[in-house]
């Protein structure tokens, strides 16, 4: 089913349930167990300039100032990300593979997602993960990962990023730290995508093995927040908003930053993730960045035009905004687009691609059908000597690993 | 010619050095074989994956210069340059110290600790530096075997945009200076030799050339003609005219 009609369908399933189930909880309200950043300021800046963003305000002659700027400002990044930059799209393409490769060269980095668990405790209606859906569950245990990750490694990865469906319950934090361990016998480097943790939380995670940590915001209109996330530890906006900044204080080298393109006003929610991570950036300039560019596929052969709706154009523009803005982040490329697009936008803005991707669960052992379902469709399911070679065919090079845990 | 290139009691004819970077075969090869390049720097971080491919393609006599990046202070530092050793990449270490993702600018600070530590491990340090005098003495002090001060913001190929901080290195530091990043074109590489630096260390500049096989060349070239010409001692050149009537005529005795 398309991303976009699953999301209708169950919002409105979850518009029903919320009719009959009047009580939600304020999702600006922390829960007893989430560390509250009392010193932080980052919160209320990216929401106060998210809310400033006028983006028709924005007008050609903006664009092009940006885009002769050696250093831009987040003002300029809003003119990039504005409507009026799309006849610019072209010339953004441009400028961004320059910096893309001064900044990079001709590397491209190589990773491979592990779903090690799909329990879910929270109700994001366009999650196919969601515990309201009758998905078949799994939670690999030791055994499960170690056999996954060996499947994997076999193939030559040597980048891991672990996932896990959000419930601490199911996985808690000594279950994904264990997994972490386990990861490092196996891999380079190791990355986790896992529901938000408190500092302390981080910390141990780090020291188990993992310096990475991806948090997606999905949307940054707390409005909107509140009508997608209906129940469960991820209602609460402003924890999951302050996650990379706990996981950097908990030792992570670096954060990864995005929204999912099209649940809300896209320009917007871009402009909100290239500023969260912008000020993240100038508050610890040691931290990596990176940023990832998931989008809701709008509806193909659909009447209505919604200008909101995140095409490939669309995409591209933010992705080339983000490297324009910030050259030296890191940029992601989702396998849930297909994998022409894929291959162009490495070397043009993305640095980092997964391949020889399942999002079930213990689906990489050969002949195993795997224990669970997957979160969500991939259109680019090559495997890693597939994409290596597609790589190499754009005359740039896979790097399968340039990092050294310290 | 006995004009070599001394570092750490090694001796090397070539004073191009290729930096790290962005790695691929045709680039090393192009670095050895028409640049001349006899030692060769690498990422850790690089030659650490699994498939070593990286230490393959490194030919046969070229002496290798590890660095640390990846290191965001001096104990980090050390971490990888033992690293580095236990994978057989020798004792020659570039130290580099990087705590900011933006510009990449290197802690002269942990840089210099860094410097004393590995020294004391018995490294050949070649510290990454932002040109500072002071911290270049420092360095010196806790054993460094060259200074390597950056020309302008790693990877921007703007040329020689401290060159009057180098020029004072050069001046009142004894060790050999290497300018390492930003150096953009051969002629830049050139004017750094003619001023006194040991040698040039660059990436970017030939991995970005349409060909990099003739970008390689023309380094070599360049490099060649400036040391020549620093050698040569360069002519006397005015800022500006002679006064007609000297300042000092009224002088009688």
């Amino acid at each position: 089913m398309d991303h976009k009609e699953e999301m209708e369908m169950n919002e409105e399933i979850g518009i029903r349930e919320v009719e009959e189930n009047q009580a939600r909880s304020d999702h600006m309200k922390y829960l007893p167990d989430m560390e509250i950043l009392s010193d932080s300021d980052i919160q209320e800046k990216v929401i106060r300039a998210m809310e400033d963003y006028d983006y028709t305000r924005y007008t050609a002659s903006d664009v092009k100032r940006a885009l002769e700027k050696e250093y831009l400002s987040p003002d300029d990044f809003g003119a990039l990300l504005s409507p009026a930059a799309e006849p610019f799209l072209e010339q953004m393409a441009r400028r961004a593979t320059k910096e893309t490769q001064k900044h990079f060269g001709n590397s491209v980095l190589l990773f491979t997602p592990l779903y090690i668990s799909n329990y879910c405790e929270n109700y994001c209606i366009y999650c196919g993960f969601n515990c309201k859906n009758k998905i078949r569950r799994a939670k690999l245990d030791e055994d499960g990962i170690r056999r996954e990750m060996e499947a994997i490694a076999k193939t030559g990865m040597e980048e891991v990023l672990i996932l896990t469906g959000e419930s601490k319950k199911m996985s808690d934090v000594k279950y994904i730290g264990r997994a972490c361990e386990i990861a490092h016998e196996y891999f380079k480097n190791v990355g986790v995508e896992v529901y938000p943790m408190n500092t302390d939380e981080y910390a141990y995670i780090h020291k188990c093995g993992a310096d990475y940590v991806t948090v997606f915001q999905e949307t940054y209109d707390s409005e909107r927040y509140e009508q997608l996330h209906l129940a469960g530890h991820k209602r609460v906006f402003p924890y999951r908003l302050n996650a990379q900044e706990r996981a950097v204080r908990g030792g992570m080298r670096g954060v990864a930053f995005a929204a999912l393109l099209g649940l809300s006003d896209f320009r917007k929610d871009a402009f909100a993730v290239g500023n969260h991570a912008y000020l993240i950036q100038r508050k610890y300039p040691h931290a990596e960045i990176s940023f990832s560019c998931p989008r809701l596929r709008p509806i193909i052969n659909n009447d209505k035009i919604n200008p909101k709706d995140v095409h490939e154009k669309q995409l591209l523009q933010v992705m080339c905004a983000y490297r324009i803005f910030m050259p030296f982040a890191g940029i992601t490329i989702s396998t849930r687009e297909r994998a022409e697009f894929r291959d162009h936008v490495i070397g043009m803005c993305a640095t980092k691609i997964s391949a020889g991707v399942s999002t079930g669960i213990g689906s990489h052992v050969e002949g195993d059908e795997g224990e669970g379902d997957s979160q969500f469709e991939i259109s680019d399911g090559r495997s890693l000597a597939e994409v290596i070679e597609a790589i190499k065919g754009r005359g740039l090079q896979p790097v399968l690993n340039d990092y050294v845990f310290i | 010619m006995s004009d070599k290139l001394i570092i750490g009691g090694h001796e090397f004819t070539s004073r191009f050095i290729l930096g790290s970077g962005k790695y691929d075969p045709e680039l090393i090869r192009a670095a050895v074989e028409h640049a001349g390049a006899q030692i060769i720097t690498l990422a850790l971080r690089r030659v650490n994956s699994f498939s070593g491919n990286i230490l393959e393609h490194i030919p046969e006599g070229v002496t290798l210069l590890p660095n640390t990046s990846g290191a965001r202070n001096a104990e980090e530092a050390v971490k990888i340059a033992k690293l580095a050793r236990e994978a057989g990449c020798g004792e020659f270490i570039k130290i580099e110290v990087i705590h900011d993702s933006k510009y990449l600018l290197p802690d002269n600070y942990e840089t210099a600790k860094a410097c004393e530590m590995l020294a004391k491990e018995g490294f050949i340090p070649m510290p990454y530096m932002y040109p500072d005098l002071n911290a270049a003495r420092d360095m010196v002090n806790a054993g460094a075997a060259a200074i390597m001060p950056l020309a302008a913001p790693i990877g921007s190929n703007q040329g020689l945009a401290t060159k009057s901080f180098i020029r004072i290195l050069i001046e009142e530091i004894d060790l050999p200076i290497i300018v390492d990043a930003g150096i953009g074109k051969p002629s830049q590489a050139c004017e750094a030799m003619e001023m006194g630096a040991a040698a040039i260390m660059a990436n970017t500049a030939i991995a970005t050339a349409g060909n990099i096989v003739e970008m390689a060349e023309a380094f070599r070239h360049a490099i060649i003609a400036g040391r020549t010409a620093y050698l040569a001692g360069t002519g006397r050149v005015l800022d500006r005219a002679s006064a007609s009537s000297p300042l000092t005529g009224f002088l009688q005795e």
